[in-house]
């Protein structure tokens, strides 16, 4: 059996379990932190992981969970609004289009229920949905459901932010 | 702005940040490692000053009456649950093995908290009540070499103290104690419901 090596799946998890924590909370420093904690945790835990799910699957399990229970630990964290430089296009255009829908975009998922934060992340990460129903623990019929109505959601949420 | 097929993956992909020195993770992992070992140490290291203390004061002090012994045991006993108590609230979420489904997580964590407020509530009453019999049989044996009025101020000062703090400060303790977890809970559930949901509208 090939030995897993902590600092490959640190160099290859690192970025997407970053922007997972990031659609979570839609602040850098607490998504770095939660980041972090996933890490620390998969680092303690790996010479334990008997590769009963996939590297993955146990990968975003943690890094899921670590998100969730932020609940226990302190109250909801705060959002970060959209700056003022993303809200009013005219003022300074030094930012790119496509940051600005990135950040409107992350902002949106932060404000999604915690579950469906996780589920459209997972999906975004290009997750197959029969693990994203693995990670989070409901069937694949429900994960497909809950992506499709999600999708909807943001597609709209774009058009108004659009059209504005 | 293009929103008729908008590609959310493309505008997910974007956002970037520079990967931290993996060498943080390995010594905060180290730090978390030092840290639960100390606080067992010294919780082991409490528990058995107390036991010891017991035995010393049963074995080797020669108080004239048992129940002086006894009232400060109760009391030795009272402070070991009060530290327990007080570490219950550190760290335990950290006992849970992360790597179980998001909704096997979350189950655990509401049983976490359902245990917790279960000792917290009920664990400071009995702290209180080992406390009060505690002080009642200590002071015992003083009072009889005391006048009548004194050792009526002695108790009835001691007992004064302590029902304020059972009629007034144990309740605010509790009910503070139970808001915040609660709250928890509450939380939890929300997402828990989450869960199931649209099962029934496909």
């Amino acid at each position: 059996m090939q030995v897993l090596n902590f600092e490959e799946i640190y160099h290859e998890y690192w970025k997407r379990i970053f922007r997972l924590c990031m659609g979570y909370v839609n602040d850098h420093d607490a998504a770095k932190d939660l980041c972090q904690e996933t890490f620390v945790v998969v680092f303690q835990q790996l010479p334990r992981f008997r590769r009963e799910a996939s590297v993955g699957t146990w990968i975003y399990r943690i890094a899921t969970n670590i998100c969730l229970r932020q609940i226990n630990i302190e109250k909801r964290m705060p959002k970060s609004e959209l700056s003022d430089d993303i809200k009013d296009n005219s003022e300074k255009d030094y930012k790119l289009e496509q940051d600005k829908m990135t950040d409107f975009l992350y902002q949106c998922i932060s404000e999604l229920p915690e579950l469906d934060r996780i589920v459209i992340s997972l999906e975004l990460e290009e997750m197959k949905q029969a693990e994203i129903a693995e990670v989070v623990g409901i069937t694949p019929a429900n994960v497909r459901v809950k992506i499709h109505r999600i999708k909807e959601k943001l597609t709209k949420k774009f058009k108004n932010y659009a059209n504005r | 702005m293009q929103t008729d097929n908008i590609n959310f993956q493309d505008i997910w992909n974007n956002k970037n940040a520079e990967i931290p020195n993996i060498q943080e993770i390995k010594s905060t992992a180290e730090k978390y490692r030092k840290k639960q070992l100390i606080s067992t140490i010294l919780l082991m290291l409490w528990l058995m000053a107390t036991a010891l203390g017991i035995i010393f004061i049963w074995n080797v002090i020669n108080f004239k009456m048992v129940t002086t012994s006894l009232g400060i045991i109760l009391i030795l006993i009272a402070l070991a649950l009060f530290l327990c108590l007080f570490s219950q609230n550190i760290n335990m979420i950290r006992k849970i093995n992360p790597s179980i489904s998001n909704q096997e997580y979350l189950s655990s964590l509401k049983k976490l908290q359902r245990q917790r407020l279960y000792m917290q509530t009920k664990g400071i009453s009995i702290y209180y009540i080992l406390l009060s019999f505690g002080f009642a049989f200590y002071f015992y044996e003083f009072t009889l070499y005391m006048s009548t009025i004194a050792a009526f101020l002695a108790y009835g000062l001691t007992f004064l103290w302590l029902a304020i703090v059972w009629f007034f400060l144990r309740p605010r303790q509790i009910t503070k104690q139970n808001q915040k977890i609660s709250k928890i809970i509450d939380s939890l559930e929300t997402i828990e419901k989450d869960l199931g949901e649209s099962k029934f509208d496909i």
